[in-house]
């Protein structure tokens, strides 16, 4: 999850996930983004040695993978947090109590949106709607979806993450 | 092709051709920021909205283009289109998109070197009130960002029209700007320690339409408005880019690029216009100098000349004899040159050099020398490419030097080991160089933008460059230097040449009786240029008027 | 009550219902079969014509005129692209479809390339949703084994691939020409236009873009019939569409309903009321880009006739219900702020626009606005209206406008009294008890 640059170039596993992923669709450069998001799940951000490798790879300019990875919410060029919290901000959770739950999480771990603990355990977000509106407030920890989240199951949640 | 009625008149705009384009090349003004006639189209800044009879929404000119009706739809039995650049409906759109643009800027006009040329603020001058009663704090950008060596960036003053970033990817194919982050905040940047640095990154700031990128050397160096520019070709190498030369007070203070779509469309590469730099603070003499004892001395006109003419006219055989010549002589100092070199030497000798360097798809050329296919449309003779100056200077005994620093990096024992019986150097250049100091007489010449002249570019193009600045008296075009020597030359008694061959007096005067009714014995330009165009038969009925502002192609010369 | 119709939803519910065993039991594949086996591609085409499938993503386009507009030789590359960036705010229908029955989607896709002679499909889900690519991935390899996917499929000749590509968290990558650029690997921009995507789409080539659950509704439509198709519920908008409800509802959820259900019957007799019941204070009935209703206005049906009536849209059939505890400028705020963050900002208007807006709506909101504030969102509305290169602006504006001059009263009662009403001081969530 939190490799660095230099473990991550020499790790024949995800050079081998790239190769692949170069091969994937009809051209080339639309593996963009899933390259990028392997080398954020393998790093947690993406660093710019990243983004130059990848650059290579794809034959793209090291200025339009920043632009791309800039321009995407779920992609972090500077390291977060081991964990992502992302809680939807968008209307229908809003009115479902989204603003009781962020509010919750914010005490809880004592950081504002955008912080990240000091134990960088824990990075939290807003996120916009997450297309789960029946079931709200949603948040989401790193991949995972959880609905209908109250402050309590919150608390009990997050006992699964280190 | 179609026809198209905008605000009353009546314009013809071709199939591949925008609304905007044909508009423009009319003279109907439609304001725009981020179309560019050299770049991609993509419609970004929605200043250019017109109405289109029809049409629900305001459309962008820049990128509509007009479809031919058949002849039962035409409007009005048969326009392909009518189009409203001026209604109360399109002025408040444009006042609009300003009102947007200016949001986030800082308004700083008053130190920012754009002022005066930027189209944010002819627009808002234009359209009014257009600043709003915006009582919010300003999102904050990035300000003195150096993108690269040359060009400092503000954000905050950026429009995010692109124009750069497109210059990056579309012309130098270079690639290194790209916006960042996305909304409101969105603004340009390169990635890290990948800087804006490629041969032709100051056009950036050319096609800027606002001060977001400003040129280094520039900056805060004069209010555009006190400059007074000039046009002239860059002499950097034998594409000749059409420059225009800003000086303030007889002094030089940007080159920028001129529209010639013959030769250079917008751009220049960075190294021509960067001359306006490298010329700076180098060393200059204004008349010209004999040296003695082993300093110079200035003599007048009259003594210099005489004392050189004495000494080498007619004095040498032609293989103890090396002239070298230089591409960055004009068309009419090369006409001169002839003269002169029939008089001095009964023949015109002399070799240019053919100097080469890096070349690119995009405008630098090889040849270095602006004017080396002017020489050769002269039918001027080239050494090999590149040769060393110490093979041209073997076992000479005269050397004379136009306008080539050939002894950069020499010392006089090794021009001395070359040439052990080398008796006289002379030198005529701009600069007091390393040659010119080596040399026994040295005459200073006008510099490329001291002067008028002719150049021919690679592709057969031939421009005119003019007196930019006005160089000190003594400084003269080569042109002007002959018809000194040929005045001089009328009044001097030939017993002064001290040459035994009477034969070659006779002939020295044959040429001075040809000349003497010839106009070229006034000085000036102009007389010159007719001896150039009587050289060159495509161009014999040329006038000047015919060069102001792009010039014209010969077929003849250049690299076909 | 309108009768309960299931069409794209008859398979949810089932066991395992997105494995392709468990879905063929229930019919999946027969229609690309039949397709393949019984029709040429002109008549399948025509059905899609004839059914007068809306789309679903938003725009609501007949499909297959957009279908048709594609060239129509055989050789030349073309492209199917499925928009599964489901991020309009209160929609989550096809993220019902994706996760629960795949292999409808797929089929649809298949059957229209087989209609159009593609030569691949895209489908671009969006990043946030990792579970329902993982059901997508190994759906689309399912179909591969059975050969409803590769070359020659099913011995018809029809060679077919479908690519998934997961975005990266941008609401505007839903917009058709922005989700071309994202599947080339660039920032999600949307083009200028023309040339359209049936020309100049994916990588150049031509492309068609169609919502994940307007390809749901063709496997239905061949196995119907277009003609049957097209006399289901609404003239305007056949078929049944999958409605979504959320906010201030008793029974949140997906409701597959013909579209001449009233939005009436939508929030109290499917959705069971409002929640806390409390008084109904305003309805989005399609999503949060269309214009906000009040609670007179709901005795419509969700069709194009009948919510143009009450000056709105169906959109994309999200409808986000707003009880009287809600405050009205605070909601606008959070939308305002939605699409600001969500610009591209490729274009001054919408780039600016949305960014002054929320500056406004959010000062309304804290008691500092000042008089004449609503004028001057409203002129800002309208330099952005029809002014921007894709429809992102509108749909930032039409919210805007549409609570500014519906709520005035509120808006003006925050300007003038610095504070919300008082009905609002503390509002309806599922946490109230
Ligand atoms: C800002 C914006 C976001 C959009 N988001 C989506 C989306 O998430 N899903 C979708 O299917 N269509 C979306 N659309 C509509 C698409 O551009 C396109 O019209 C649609 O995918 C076409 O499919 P349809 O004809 O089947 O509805 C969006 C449009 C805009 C302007
Ligand atoms: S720096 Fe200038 S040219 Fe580049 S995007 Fe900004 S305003 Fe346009
Ligand atoms: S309207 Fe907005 S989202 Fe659409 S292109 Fe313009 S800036 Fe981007
Ligand atoms: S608003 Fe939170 S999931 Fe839609
Ligand atoms: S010039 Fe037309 S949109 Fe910018």
């Amino acid at each position: 999850m939190t490799k660095s640059s230099n473990e991550l170039l020499s790790d024949r596993e995800f050079l081998r996930k790239i190769e692949k992923l170069k091969k994937l669709y009809p051209e080339e450069k639309s593996a963009l983004l899933a390259m990028l998001h392997l080398c954020q799940s393998e790093m947690g951000y993406i660093s710019l040695e990243i983004q130059e490798f990848i650059a290579k790879e794809l034959k793209l300019s090291p200025a339009h993978i920043k632009g791309v990875v800039t321009f995407y919410e779920m992609f972090f060029d500077k390291p977060k947090g081991r964990n992502l919290i992302q809680v939807c901000r968008t209307l229908p959770c809003m009115l479902a109590g989204g603003e009781i739950l962020f509010e919750h999480i914010s005490t809880k771990l004592g950081i504002k949106e955008g912080q990240t603990t000091s134990d960088g355990k824990w990075t939290l977000m807003t996120v916009e709607c997450l297309a789960c509106c029946d079931k709200g407030p949603a948040i989401m920890i790193n991949d995972t979806l959880y609905t209908r989240v109250s402050p309590r199951e919150f608390d009990e949640i997050i006992k699964d993450y280190r | 092709m179609a026809l198209v009625w905008i605000d009353g008149k009546e314009i013809v705009v071709e199939k591949n051709e925008t609304l905007l384009q044909a508009a423009l090349r009319e003279g109907i003004y439609i304001p725009y920021y981020c179309y560019h006639p050299s770049l991609s189209i993509v419609g970004q800044c929605r200043m250019c909205l017109v109405k289109i009879e029809g049409m629900p929404k305001l459309m962008t000119a820049c990128n509509t283009y007009v479809p031919e009706l058949p002849k039962e739809k035409k409007i009005d039995g048969k326009y392909d289109m009518k189009v409203y650049t001026r209604t109360e409906e399109v002025k408040e759109a444009r006042r609009g998109i300003l009102e947007f643009l200016l949001l986030n800027h800082p308004l700083d006009c008053p130190i920012c070197d754009q002022a005066g040329e930027c189209q944010l603020q002819i627009y808002s001058y234009e359209y009014g009130n257009a600043r709003s009663d915006f009582r919010f704090e300003k999102l904050h950008f990035p300000k003195r960002v150096e993108l690269g060596e040359h060009i400092v960036y503000d954000a905050e003053r950026c429009i995010k029209c692109t124009r750069c970033i497109r210059f990056c990817n579309e012309i130098t194919k270079t690639q290194e700007l790209t916006l960042i982050d996305r909304g409101a905040n969105t603004y340009v940047d390169t990635f890290e320690g990948k800087k804006l640095n490629n041969p032709y990154s100051v056009c950036t700031v050319d096609i800027c339409p606002v001060g977001a990128l400003t040129f280094k050397e520039f900056r805060f160096k004069e209010r555009v408005w006190f400059l007074q520019g000039s046009n002239s070709v860059c002499p950097e190498c034998s594409r000749n880019c059409a420059i225009r030369v800003d000086t303030y007070k007889g002094e030089i203070m940007r080159i920028v690029p001129r529209f010639n779509p013959e030769v250079n469309n917008y751009f220049m590469c960075d190294f021509g216009r960067l001359l306006s730099e490298r010329i700076k603070n180098k060393e200059l003499r204004n008349s010209p100098a004999i040296k003695e004892n082993g300093a110079f001395k200035v003599k007048s006109e009259k003594e210099f000349y005489t004392t050189l003419l004495s000494k080498i006219t007619r004095k040498y055989n032609s293989n103890e004899v090396s002239v070298i010549l230089s591409g960055r002589m004009t068309n009419e100092e090369i006409e001169a040159y002839k003269v002169f070199s029939l008089i001095v030497f009964g023949e015109v000798v002399g070799e240019f050099l053919y100097v080469t360097g890096d070349e690119d798809k995009i405008l630098i050329k090889k040849e270095k020398r602006a004017n080396y296919f002017g020489a050769k449309t002269l039918k001027m003779k080239f050494t090999k490419e590149n040769e060393d100056v110490t093979h041209l200077i073997k076992n000479k005994k005269l050397v004379v030097i136009i306008r080539e620093n050939v002894f950069k990096g020499k010392k006089e024992e090794d021009i001395k080991k070359n040439a052990p019986s080398l008796e006289t150097v002379v030198t005529f250049d701009t600069f007091f160089t390393e040659t010119a100091q080596l040399s026994d007489f040295y005459v200073p010449l006008a510099g490329w933008f001291e002067m008028e002249g002719t150049v021919i570019n690679f592709n057969g193009q031939l421009q005119k460059i003019s007196k930019c600045i006005t160089p000190p008296k003594g400084r003269k075009p080569f042109y002007d230097v002959v018809s000194t020597v040929l005045t001089i030359l009328k009044d001097m008694d030939t017993s002064d040449f001290k040459s035994e061959k009477t034969k070659e007096i006779e002939s020295i005067k044959k040429v001075l009786e040809e000349f003497k009714n010839r106009e070229v014995m006034n000085k000036g330009f102009y007389p010159w240029f007719k001896e150039v165009k009587n050289a060159i038969p495509e161009i014999k009925n040329l006038s000047l008027k015919d060069l102001t502002s792009f010039g014209i192609f010969l077929k003849e010369s250049g690299n076909g | 009550m309108a009768e309960v119709e299931k069409i794209l939803t008859s398979r949810i519910g089932t066991k395992s219902s997105s494995d392709i065993d468990s879905a063929m039991q229930n019919g999946a594949y027969e229609a690309l079969i039949k397709a393949l086996t019984k029709m040429t591609p002109e008549q399948v085409l025509n059905e899609v014509k004839t059914a007068n499938l809306k789309g679903r993503g938003g725009a609501g386009f007949p499909a297959g005129i957009k279908l048709s507009f594609l060239p129509k030789d055989k050789k030349s590359i073309k492209y199917l692209v499925c928009n599964a960036d489901e991020s309009e705010p209160g929609t989550f229908k096809d993220r019902l479809l994706i996760e629960n029955d795949p292999h409808r989607i797929l089929e649809g896709i298949i059957i229209a390339a087989y209609a159009v002679n593609a030569t691949s499909g895209f489908i671009y889900i969006r990043g946030e949703m990792a579970s329902g690519a993982k059901i997508l991935e190994k759906a689309i390899s399912q179909a591969y084994e059975r050969h409803f996917l590769g070359k020659n499929i099913m011995g018809s000749g029809l060679d077919f691939d479908i690519y998934l590509v997961r975005g990266a968290g941008a609401y505007i990558c839903g917009e058709e020409t922005a989700l071309m650029n994202s599947i080339e690997g660039k920032r999600g921009e949307p083009r200028t236009k023309p040339p359209f995507p049936a020309n100049y789409g994916v990588y150049g080539k031509p492309s068609n873009v169609n919502n994940v659950e307007t390809y749901a509704n063709i496997p239905t439509i061949i196995e119907k019939g277009g003609s049957w198709y097209s006399k289901i519920g609404s003239q305007d908008t056949p078929g049944t569409r999958l409605f979504g409800l959320s906010g201030h509802i008793k029974k949140p959820g997906i409701y597959e309903l013909k579209s001449n259900v009233t939005l009436r019957e939508l929030i109290y007799d499917f959705g069971g009321g409002i929640l806390g019941d409390k008084k109904l204070k305003a309805v989005i009935p399609g999503g949060s880009s269309v214009p906000v209703l009040k609670a007179d206005e709901i005795n419509v049906t969700m069709d194009i006739q009948g919510l143009k009536k009450v000056g709105s849209m169906p959109g994309s059939g999200g409808v986000i219900v707003l009880n009287e505890t809600v405050c009205i400028v605070k909601a606008l705020l959070n939308l305002i702020t939605f699409y600001e963050r969500e610009s591209c900002g490729q274009c001054t208007p919408c780039r600016e626009g949305t960014h002054f807006l929320r500056l406004l709506i959010e000062n309304i909101e804290k008691g500092e606005g000042v008089e004449g504030d609503c004028e001057k969102i409203l002129s800002i509305c309208k330099n952005i209206m029809g002014r921007t290169i894709c429809p992102l602006g509108d749909a930032a504006v039409m919210p805007v406008e549409s609570f500014i001059k519906k709520f005035r009263d509120e808006f003006e009662f925050h300007i003038k009294e610095k504070r919300c009403l008082p009905e609002t001081f503390k509002m309806t969530t599922i946490f109230s008890e």
